[in-house]
């Protein structure tokens, strides 16, 4: 008799446990931690050209790879005011990095945007903010592709294709940018057009997630207040395109 | 004194006659051999063997081209003609001509595949631009255009700088990969 007490009481154990794991188990799906955590990005910034690689002589005091720079580390700064990011640079001071590095570093931090900065001499008119998105290779680019990893007997390179399945998100990264750079005020210039054009960038070519390469031009000679002044106008517009990208993901 | 008249007479007819006759053959050769020079000709004779070539250049913002020709004399073997090509594309005669890249863009080798592939070798110097995106776009297009649409055989390019493969000429547009004018067409 004391037995089968003994064993009904390690059945109700069991059938206890069952009915809490059950419980726990469909309670954890039900109220995941993520819902209530917002979401976390991560941003990748690569400030274009560096060491001997100076860029475009924008004028006798500004070189393009300084100015990718400052432009950046004040991306950087923006951005991360809001906990809900973090910004990587492919650069963080004036070295060299090819140009597969800072494709390679993107994928490796998980990027969810990838922004490429740029600079043109901005005496020349008209005076235009670029905004590239890639151009993804097209059936016949893709046979020689395939044929040549064939011939070498490597697997067929995937790289090449990476920015496929975010196409439209480049798309939509780009119309952001372009919209957040027509609305600022740049110092010393008048607004620029801005054009968003799709060709094959080779820094874009084999990130995996949605990513730009913006060109802006530099007012000519520019004094120290309007150089700093101009890299923040950037920055700050840079920002609110990655922003407003980010929210309506 | 009579015949002296007489044969005065047949002989300014006989000259009267040739006169007509070369005044005809004078009409005929006008009209129906000689050919006038054209009018972007440098030295005024036509040479029948030249063909016109017209050469495109875009601005990276702009649609449309800015559009000029010259005469390419026919007997250049292909790889001296792509040559002048480029120089006439490189030449700045006066500030307002459009240009591309001057002293920069040296060709090196031209060859010409089979399949329509035309690889280009240009010269290290290339590299040295200091370009922009937009830049680079700029010459790569007005390039490509310019060869496809003189030469329909040639249908992709392929560009070497120093005879290697390179990602790019300044560090933006990708040319590891074939181009074809479509590629290029923002
Ligand atoms: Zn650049």
């Amino acid at each position: 008799m004391s037995v089968k007490i003994v064993l009904d009481f390690k059945c109700q154990l069991l059938v206890f446990l069952a009915i809490f794991l059950i419980w726990g188990t469909s309670h954890a799906a039900d109220t995941p931690v993520e819902e209530n955590k917002a979401p976390h990005f991560v941003v990748v910034l690569d400030p274009g050209h560096g060491g001997d690689d100076s860029g475009q002589h924008l004028s006798p005091a500004v070189l393009e790879k300084d100015f990718t720079l400052k432009v950046a580390q004040d991306l950087k700064l923006r951005l991360t005011r809001d906990t809900d990011k973090t910004v990587w640079l492919t650069r963080v001071k004036d070295t060299a990095v090819s140009l597969k590095g800072r494709q390679s570093l993107a994928n490796a931090k998980n990027a969810q945007v990838f922004i490429s900065i740029h600079a043109a001499d901005g005496s020349l008119k008209p005076q235009a903010v670029f905004v590239f998105r890639h151009r993804v290779i097209d059936d016949e680019r893709l046979n020689d592709l395939t044929n040549k990893a064939k011939e070498s007997n490597l697997p067929a390179i995937p790289w090449e294709m990476a920015q496929e399945p975010v196409q439209a998100q480049s798309g939509n990264l780009a119309k952001h940018i372009g919209k957040a750079l027509e609305s600022a005020n740049w110092p010393q210039m008048e607004s620029p057009v801005v054009y968003i054009q799709e060709v094959p960038i080779t820094v874009l070519t084999g990130v995996k997630a949605p990513g730009v390469l913006v060109e802006f031009p530099l007012p000519n000679s520019p004094a120290t207040k309007t150089y700093d002044l101009f890299c923040r106008q950037t920055s700050e517009a840079l920002a609110a395109g990655i922003n407003e990208f980010l929210g309506r993901r | 004194m009579a015949w002296s008249l007489r044969g005065r007479r047949a002989s300014l007819i006989f000259i009267a006659a040739i006169l007509l006759v070369m005044a005809v053959l004078g009409v005929i050769v006008y009209y129906f051999f000689w050919q006038p020079a054209s009018p972007g000709g440098a030295s005024g004779i036509a040479d029948p063997k030249s063909q016109t070539i017209t050469l495109f250049f875009f601005q990276a913002a702009e649609e449309k081209p800015l559009v000029k020709s010259f005469l390419l004399p026919e007997h250049l073997p292909f790889p001296e003609q792509i040559r002048c090509i480029i120089e006439k594309m490189t030449e700045k005669t006066l500030a307002s001509e459009p240009t591309l890249w001057p002293a920069a863009l040296r060709l090196r080798n031209v060859f010409l595949r089979k399949n329509g592939l035309l690889i280009l070798d240009l010269d290290l110097g290339v590299t040295y631009n200091h370009a922009t995106a937009a830049g680079e776009l700029r010459v790569l297009r007005s390039l490509v255009a310019t060869l496809t649409s003189n030469y329909p055989n040639v249908k992709r390019f392929k560009f070497l700088v120093n005879g290697l493969e390179q990602d790019t000429l300044s560090g933006h547009v990708n040319i590891f990969w074939p181009l074809s004018e479509k590629d290029l067409r923002p």
